[in-house]
């Protein structure tokens, strides 16, 4: 019992199980000791002490005692949550076992301490450095070996240390360090840059501790740390800081400008919310309005002053704001009002800006004056259309044709009709395609005048039309060089077709009346010479009566007084029926055929035919047929069959061959004959006159072809005559087709 | 009165023949006539050398067959009698341009061509034979 009080006393936790594993005794320590632990069945210590005894027990048993303790470590959660760590001993005693603890939990913690250390400095990359003052001695764990990038046999030293080290005032600043941290124990920490055994360049982290022991400082304790990455990105921040904040100045300056320009530009300019309220607006704005900010600010723009035109400019600027609030950029013509109330023309833009997103953030509406060049242009436009107008209805064609190439850029509707080709075909065509060939030459010499002196004409010229006729034309070709430097020729060109004909109808009439002025003139000298010659024989004879006294001869004066006068009567109907022949415009034409009639001359003479064995021969075929005075045609052909007869040859029987050709618009009968001829060199010039004879035949009275002539001229025919003396003439007598 | 040798007449016409060979015998300025109605029958005469006269005055007409008076003319310029030979035109016309024909043949030719104009009367003819020489 003596021994149960004494376990009681024992200062160390101790306690006494007997062979029924009930605790019998323990010390006071025990309680003490496991008193902290918390009460759960987990933690039922008892239960496990009785558990471990019994276990032991049964070792004993079968190990036939041999061990003479059982021994183990257990834990156990205190109250305060820590783990109570305990060493325990069973040592059986008689029939009894006691069990002695011992709490290790101090110990525990340690090693689990160390333990914690080194995996957090490996985990970590935290080297050691330490210094022992004492033995000047310096340690370096292998992280530090590993940060310094040395093998892990280098032995360190304090030098060595400060050999690594890049930058000298990190040195001496180190050195100081670690003088004042010896001398008076301080501790001390610095960030140096570093250059590895590998020559790589690292940041170090070097924390120092000194140790006292004693009252001096006994160990240096240093920690290393590898912050090469931090230390980078700590100056790439550094130097981001810097460029933002240089970026944040430009941004300033920017914004400045901007509100500078924004301010004096001439432009109207303005941003726009996305429900179309004015955000900002620029002076010369509103000092186009004589507005002030205050009046346009966060209103709508088609509220502001400056729309306040029409309700229509209104509209179109809402209908042109939602375009452009919808991403559209949009531009247009706006009328807007000036401070004095004038309506001024804008050339005005609401431009969407987006942001990131692509979303239209606000807009940037902006206004250019443009009044004077509207007005310009409406200017220009009544100007042009002014031009148009003249350009279209001028009755003169008018045609732009390019320099160089020929092609055609314009024309007016006359030279289109007098051309006879539509715009489309003229615009694919080139100027030389309307030239006739024949024109060609005389056409390039004109353009190149044009070309050297801007302009060249009036001249005469030619187009060919679509129906390829010649158009005559009176042409006058300028040079002009556009805007943007092409060489174009203006063309004036007068369709004088008209005029042409004219001319020539004119010149025709001229001809007609210049003709018929000459028999005129030469029919007055006939009719002079002729009834004059009659009269002066009537004078002579008239004379002779008066002075002749024999009656007999003045019978035979009388008888030729008789005579004198007879002549003179043929004088006078020979004269007026060649004045029958160019008075009688509106004679009576039918369309005969032209054998027929040929044929019936010939029955007419045929009695004359037949006494002089004249062979006649009518080629004439059965289809021609001419429109004539039918009495005229008789008259020529009987005047001309009978002159053919009449001067015949006189060792030939007579022949008359009639044929027919067309030539240019006449239907041409020629005679043939095989008579006397004539010589054409004398006497052409007065083969039709009247009066002429050319043969001293007895009954040539010199009128026959002057009536012929007359007649065939009266049809607006004529009449040629070729000849060989001795061999025979021929008469071609041309009907004109178009009479 | 100086008379002339003979007096040439030519013309197509046979009144004029007549009347003109009555007034030459009337005012005797000469006493030889010969006539021929066209020039190639006078020509011929005045070729001949053997004719025992060639009349220094010829009376012509202008409008006559075959040749008219301008073309004898030219061809009796040929003839070297023609230089003692007067021409005298026979005309009706009162045209001055068959006037001026006159005066350019008369320049023309060495001998004198004259005109003179219809009706023939005795005053003119004697006027000839004054004007003669």
């Amino acid at each position: 019992m003596t021994n149960l009080h004494t376990m009681e006393q024992c200062p160390s936790p101790i306690a006494l199980f007997n062979n029924k594993l009930q605790l019998v005794t323990a010390s006071k320590a025990w309680h003490s000791l496991l008193s902290e632990i918390e009460e759960s069945p987990r933690n039922n210590y008892i239960s496990f002490f009785q558990n471990k005894i019994s276990e032991y027990s049964n070792q004993l048993l079968l190990n036939n005692s041999k061990n003479i303790h059982f021994e183990g470590e257990v834990s156990f959660v205190k109250t305060d949550t820590n783990e109570l760590y305990i060493h325990y001993l069973i040592q059986p005693s008689e029939e009894n076992f006691i069990v002695y603890l011992k709490d290790i939990s101090a110990e525990k913690e340690n090693q689990q301490n160390r333990i914690l250390l080194a995996q957090a400095s490996k985990i970590a990359q935290i080297g050691s450095w330490i210094f022992n003052a004492k033995n000047d001695t310096l340690k370096w764990s292998n992280i530090t070996k590993q940060i310094f990038e040395v093998p892990t046999d280098f032995a360190p030293s304090i030098e060595k240390t400060l050999n690594f080290c890049k930058n000298e005032i990190q040195v001496d600043t180190l050195i100081s360090n670690l003088n004042k941290s010896l001398e008076i124990g301080t501790s001390f920490d610095a960030e140096l840059q570093i250059i590895t055994q590998k020559e790589n360049e690292k940041w170090i982290h070097f924390c120092a501790e000194p140790t006292l022991k004693n009252g001096r400082v006994h160990k240096v304790y240093a920690t290393i740390k590898d912050i090469t990455q931090k230390k980078n990105i700590a100056l790439e921040l550094a130097l981001k800081e810097k460029q933002v904040k240089s970026s944040k100045r430009a941004l300033l300056e920017n914004k400045q400008a901007f509100k500078s320009i924004f301010n004096s530009t001439f432009q109207f300019t303005g941003f726009l919310n996305l429900k179309g309220r004015l955000i900002d607006i620029n002076e010369p704005a509103l000092n186009f309005g004589g507005l002030q900010t205050e009046d346009v600010i966060n209103k709508y723009l088609w509220d502001t002053y400056w729309w306040k035109s029409a309700p229509k400019e209104q509209k179109k600027l809402k209908h042109h704001f939602k375009k452009a609030s919808k991403g559209e950029f949009a531009r247009y013509e706006a009328k807007i009002l000036n401070k004095e109330q004038k309506i001024i023309y804008v050339d005005f833009s609401i431009k969407p800006v987006f942001d990131e997103k692509n979303k239209v953030s606000f807009l940037i509406a902006e206004g250019r004056v443009i009044q004077e060049m509207v007005e310009a242009r409406k200017k220009l436009k009544e100007s042009e259309k002014l031009h148009r107008t003249l350009l279209e209805h001028s009755p003169t064609g008018l045609v732009l044709n390019d320099a160089l190439s020929g092609a055609f850029l314009d024309m007016n509707n006359s030279f289109k009709k007098s051309t006879g080709y539509t715009a489309e075909e003229l615009l694919r065509m080139n100027h030389l395609d309307v030239i006739p060939k024949a024109d060609k030459n005389k056409e390039l010499r004109a353009l190149k005048e044009v070309l050297n002196n801007g302009l060249y004409g009036p001249y005469e010229g030619h187009y060919v039309n679509k129906n390829n006729e010649l158009v005559p034309s009176l042409i006058t070709r300028v040079l002009i060089t556009n805007s943007a430097g092409q060489k174009l020729i203006w063309s004036v060109i007068q369709d004088i077709t008209h005029i042409k004909e004219k001319e020539e109808e004119l010149l025709e009439v001229i001809n007609v009346a210049s003709e018929q002025n000459n028999r005129l003139l030469n029919f007055a000298h006939i009719v002079s010479h002729n009834l004059r010659s009659h009269a002066s024989n009537f004078s002579m004879l008239i004379e002779l009566l008066g002075i002749e006294d024999d009656v007999f001869k003045k019978v035979e004066i009388i008888e030729m007084l008789n005579s004198a006068s007879k002549n003179m009567l043929d004088t006078i109907a020979n004269l007026n029926e060649i004045i029958a022949i160019n008075t009688n415009l509106n004679i009576k034409t039918e369309q005969v055929n032209l054998k027929n009639e040929v044929d019936e001359a010939f029955t007419n003479i045929s009695e004359l035919i037949k006494s002089t064995f004249t062979e006649v021969e009518n080629n004439v075929p059965e289809t021609v047929s001419v429109n004539v005075v039918k009495a005229y045609l008789e008259s020529i052909l009987l005047n001309i069959f009978t002159n053919a007869i009449k001067y015949k040859a006189p060792k030939r029987y007579p022949k008359i061959v009639i044929n027919c050709e067309r030539v240019k618009g006449y239907t041409v009968l020629s005679v043939t004959d095989n008579g006397l001829g004539i010589d054409l060199d004398k006497h052409g010039h007065k083969l039709f006159g009247m009066y002429k004879t050319f043969h001293g035949n007895k009954d040539a009275r010199g009128i026959g072809l002057f009536i012929t002539k007359n007649q065939i001229d009266a049809m607006k025919g004529k009449i040629e005559a070729e000849s060989e003396i001795d061999k025979g003439t021929t008469f071609k007598i041309y009907f004109n087709e178009n009479y | 009165m100086k008379t002339i040798n003979a007096i040439c007449l030519i013309d197509d016409d046979p009144i004029t023949i007549f009347s003109v060979k009555k007034l030459i015998e009337v005012t005797q300025i000469t006493n030889k006539v010969i006539s021929f109605s066209n020039g190639i029958e006078a020509l011929e005469y005045y070729k001949n050398s053997e004719n025992p006269f060639f009349p220094e005055l010829i009376l012509l007409d202008l409008n006559m067959p075959i040749i008219d008076g301008w073309e004898f003319i030219d061809s009796f310029s040929k003839f070297s009698i023609s230089h003692q030979t007067r021409i005298y035109i026979l005309t009706s016309s009162i045209n001055p341009d068959d006037i001026k024909k006159v005066e350019t043949y008369n320049k023309k030719y060495p001998f004198t061509i004259k005109h003179l104009i219809k009706p023939v009367t005795k005053d003119k003819l004697s006027n000839l034979a004054k004007d003669s020489f």
